[in-house]
């Protein structure tokens, strides 16, 4: 009875898995093969060699993984340093907790209005890089902290008695104990800094500076010259590379969970 | 492993939806237009109701789909448009207004209203208080229990509500008056929601003025919007599904016929039209409807009966032709079969494109029978919309206008429907429209689509003693420089060369898809170095030329003082001209390219091409044929016959279609001719940006 209803329920989400997320995946990867999106002629891996050789395509990928290289280890870092930091000495207050969540609620427009004064005079990527960190940062710390808090005190109390030191605590046994939530808020970090397009885009244009032309400014401008064909190329390029990224980091944590348990 | 494959998908599929969604917005997908409503098949009943048209006298009356409600002399009589039956119900009655609903109708009068059902029983009356009586017109409408109604005051109007189960009447809040001051209640309607809405005339339009309406949702005190009418839509009222609906005349180009749009105004002002509704429908008998030859300015003027429209839910409308005194009933279906539907930007003030689509549709509909509908997008939205609809492979309209970079997108990508089988078509390019054009409309797939303005940046006011050759290039520019007499100098502003490097920049990228830097710095060289000298465009000296945009219409070459002066197209490298063009093309998709085709096929014919009194085309192969030459001044028959030779070796502008771009080469040639910047560098830039914007 109890399978019925499981399969009853998970029905729903996987219709809608399917109409939205994989039928649109496998419409797009037919137009990767197609030469025009209104002429519809088989291209075979044309798109994709020509992709490989747009200049901008390579300069938008470039930026977009850079930037994910780049902000990700730096916002998991710093929400690591606050979490620890913020329990260790304030506890879990959920006063603390909502401060740092509010830019992750505050409109694109917003931040960007924030922003606009003191970006101009900085280098843009670093200017994104700052955005980054502050405006999603928050969502990271609420999850770490909330891990932390509900983590077995009496572990590290053990280890502070046998003559553990805090850095040695921290990594030791606090890191450890947190590593499925870790590996949870690095994913949505991953999937956030794709989303910074929003903020640069709002600051910088169609044609930004050419350090800050990230993919989807290549995907938004190929849009306009109803090059379908391109759009969709990209994306399951980009798509692939992803798999590859998050299939490596799955494997990689299950692995280490199986270490420690 | 199952559930990592799982989390693998999801992960990958929701990155490439989120990438896919970064394109404009949305992967290609069918768009629910609901900007019209196709008009077949359309059923109509007429009844003759009276009413002084000549004594401005119009009757109350009232309608709920094919049922009308008539108030004549004092007596209110029912009429069922579908079995034509008429009822008297209620006489001797000293009623002002009507109101009606599905099943109700009320009468409002000096002193009283009362509320009937729809065989005359009276449901409820109540006595009005001075200040809620009518003194003399006003306008009612029903829903359910209640009923509400204008009363003219000193200033203004108010407006009651009657909640016949409370038996109470309220004056209903009037901040919705902020917004005009002084306005005077045109019509009252309900919403299929319950919605009250309220059109008004303001002062400036009793006065005279422009019209004006507001649309209110007065049960919440709540201003909807607020738009301008153009005259020609006045008459309307808001349907039951709250949009403005009017009835529009127009005649057809060539003179011979004329048709009614029945149209709705958007909250920003648009209108598009949701059906054509043939002469005979609405026109009585006995009337004298008639297209009237202007002879003072050539133009043709439609005499038309007055309309007003009583009711509409979008798809029933009833039709009070004041002239005639005539009440018309009809109803469209949602069927998109047999007819034409054309896309077109506009906004609020400008109805060029529609206009001009409008009056060949009604010419169109005498010739085949089939109407031509045309749905004006904002010009804001324009591209966007049109793009996600070419994307998605929509067949749900079947011309439509590109210009700038929609149509360069669509040439690139060969998204329109090529037009070379059409052989009425194509003669017509080869033998009425001036030689050229067709190349001008030809790309890789073909003859793309018919032209409707073809523009080119010109120089006014040079003089023939100059010795500058109709056809200049860059380095006959350098050599007029070298040999430019002493207090003259050759343009008025740097802006004439801002166009000029623009055509340059045309030239190389037909050449080569890139600017040639090192030549392109040197041309930048060379014409600050003349600047320098004083003799090119800055300075005191007398200027040979100013420029001028100059269509190869007649409209605009008229608009342009030329005086004893003659023409000149800017400096070219190679002789190419590169024109902005607007074009009216057919969808690829479309389910009727024939007809569109034979649609468009309009805009070639002599008759269209050669009447230059708008804004319309590119001017005809002969150009004596065009009707206003002959009452042309010689000097404006050189700018014709000079515009007539750039067509020849034309093409399309790119650079047009890149948004801003002739704003940065401004940028570039102030900060070099200022000293700011080299020539090296702002040819670097310009490169650079270029390659961004346009080799991505």
């Amino acid at each position: 009875m109890k399978k019925k209803s499981d399969i009853f329920l998970l029905a729903f989400s996987l219709a809608g898995f399917t109409v939205f997320y994989v039928a649109p995946f496998l419409r797009s990867l037919g137009y990767a093969f197609l030469d025009n999106a209104f002429t519809k002629r088989f291209a075979g891996l044309g798109n994709f060699s020509a992709l490989f050789k747009n200049e901008y395509f390579l300069l938008g990928m470039k930026n977009t993984l850079l930037f994910t290289a780049v902000s990700v280890p730096l916002a998991m870092a710093f929400s690591l340093a606050v979490s620890l930091l913020t329990v260790s000495f304030a506890g879990d207050m959920p006063f603390v907790k909502g401060a740092f969540f509010l830019p992750v609620l505050l409109p694109s427009a917003t931040i960007v209005t924030l922003f606009s004064r003191y970006a101009s005079s900085l280098p843009p990527f670093l200017a994104l890089l700052i955005i980054f960190i502050w405006k999603y940062s928050g969502l990271n710390i609420i999850l770490m902290m909330t891990a932390l808090g509900s983590m077995e005190k009496g572990m590290l109390e053990a280890a502070k008695i046998d003559g553990a030191g805090a850095i040695r605590r921290t990594f030791k046994i606090t890191v450890p104990n947190i590593l499925p939530v870790l590996f949870f808020t690095l994913i949505l970090s991953i999937v956030n800094s794709l989303k910074i397009y929003r903020e640069s885009y709002l600051l910088y244009g169609e044609y930004p500076d050419k350090s800050v032309y990230m993919l989807q400014n290549y995907l938004n401008n190929h849009f306009e010259k109803l090059n379908y064909q391109n759009i969709a190329t990209a994306a399951v390029i980009f798509a692939a590379g992803l798999y590859a990224v998050v299939g490596i980091l799955l494997r990689a944590e299950r692995k280490r969970s199986e270490e420690i348990w | 492993m199952k559930l990592h494959a799982l989390a693998l998908l999801t992960a990958a599929a929701v990155s490439l939806s989120t990438l896919c969604a970064c394109g404009g917005g949305s992967a290609p997908k069918r768009e629910e237009n609901s900007d019209y409503i196709s008009p077949e098949p359309l059923s109509a009943a007429q009844a003759a109701v009276g009413g002084d048209f000549e004594a401005d006298e119009k009757l109350p009356v009232a309608a709920y789909k094919n049922i009308a409600f008539v108030l004549s002399g004092n007596t209110l009589a029912r009429i069922d448009f579908s079995t034509g039956e008429r009822v008297d119900l209620v006489s001797d009655t000293p009623a002002f207004a009507v109101g009606c609903d599905g099943s109700r109708f009320a009468l409002v009068g000096s002193d009283f209203a009362a509320l009937y059902d729809y065989d005359g029983k009276k449901l409820s009356e109540i006595a009005l208080e001075p200040e809620a009586s009518l003194s003399y017109y006003g306008c009612a409408a029903v829903d359910g229990d209640r009923v509400v109604f204008n009363s003219s005051g000193k200033k203004s109007d108010s407006i009651f509500l009657w909640d016949t189960k409370s038996r109470k009447v309220s004056e209903l809040p009037s901040t919705w008056q902020a917004g005009a001051r002084g306005a005077r209640v045109k019509s009252l309607s309900f919403g299929a929601d319950g919605v009250l809405y309220s059109t008004f005339i303001t002062n400036a339009e009793i006065a005279g003025g422009d019209a004006a309406s507001s649309v209110c949702d007065i049960s919440e005190d709540r201003l909807i919007s607020d738009f301008k009418l153009a005259a020609s839509q006045d008459g309307g009222r808001i349907g039951s599904d709250g949009v403005y609906y009017y009835v529009e005349p127009y005649a057809a180009s060539n003179g011979e016929s004329w048709s009614y749009f029945i149209s709705k105004v958007a909250d920003d002002g648009r209108s598009s039209t949701v059906a054509m509704i043939s002469p005979e429908t609405l026109k009585g008998p006995g009337t004298d409807s008639n297209i009237i030859h202007n002879v003072h300015d050539d133009s043709d003027f439609l005499f038309h009966d007055s309309y007003s429209l009583e009711y509409s839910d979008g798809s029933n409308f009833v039709v009070y032709n004041l002239t005639a005194g005539l009440l018309v009933a009809f109803n469209i279906s949602d069927s998109a079969e047999n007819c034409l539907i054309a896309l077109v930007p506009e906004t609020s003030e400008q109805h060029w494109y529609s206009d001009a689509v409008k009056e060949l549709a009604v010419q169109y509909a005498s010739e085949s029978g089939m109407q031509v509908l045309v749905n004006a997008i904002p010009k804001d939205e324009y591209d966007d919309r049109v793009r996600t609809k070419l994307l998605a492979g929509d067949d749900d309209f079947d011309v439509f206008f590109a210009s700038g970079a929609l149509l360069n997108s669509v040439l690139k990508n060969s998204a329109y429907y090529p037009l070379d089988e059409f052989e009425g078509l194509v003669n017509n390019f080869d033998t009425v429209l001036a030689e050229g054009v067709r190349g001008l409309m030809t790309a890789d797939a073909g003859l793309f689509g018919i032209v409707l303005r073809a523009e080119y940046w010109g120089c006014l006011r040079e003089t023939q003693e100059s010795g500058i050759p109709d056809s200049w290039t860059i380095d006959d520019l350098f050599k007029f420089c070298d040999e430019i007499p002493a207090g003259k100098k050759v343009f008025g502003d740097r802006y004439m060369i801002t166009r000029s490097v623009c055509n340059v920049i045309e030239d190389m990228i037909a050449k080569d898809g890139s600017i040639d830097e090192k030549r392109f710095s040197e041309i930048l060289s060379k014409l600050k170095e003349y600047n320098d000298k004083g003799v090119l465009c800055d300075g005191s000296a007398d200027n040979y030329l100013t420029y001028g945009m100059l269509a190869f219409d007649g409209f605009n070459i008229l608009g342009n003082d030329v005086g004893e002066y003659r023409t000149v197209v800017n400096p070219t490298m190679s002789g190419t001209n590169y024109l902005t063009v607007e074009a009216l093309m057919v969808n690829r998709n479309s389910k009727n390219p024939e007809s569109a085709a034979g649609f468009l096929e309009l805009f070639t014919r002599p008759g269209y091409v050669y009447d230059n009194s708008g804004i319309k085309q590119v001017i005809g192969r002969d150009i004596t044929k065009n009707s206003i030459w002959p009452n042309i001044e010689p000097q404006y028959q050189r700018v014709y016959e000079y515009s007539m030779k750039q067509y020849k070796d034309s093409k399309p502008s790119v650079l047009e279609a890149l948004d801003g771009f002739s704003a940065e080469v401004a940028d570039e040639v102030s900060l070099v001719f200022d000293g700011a910047e080299t020539p090296d560098d702002a040819a670097k830039k310009l490169a650079d940006r270029l390659s961004y914007i346009y080799l991505e």
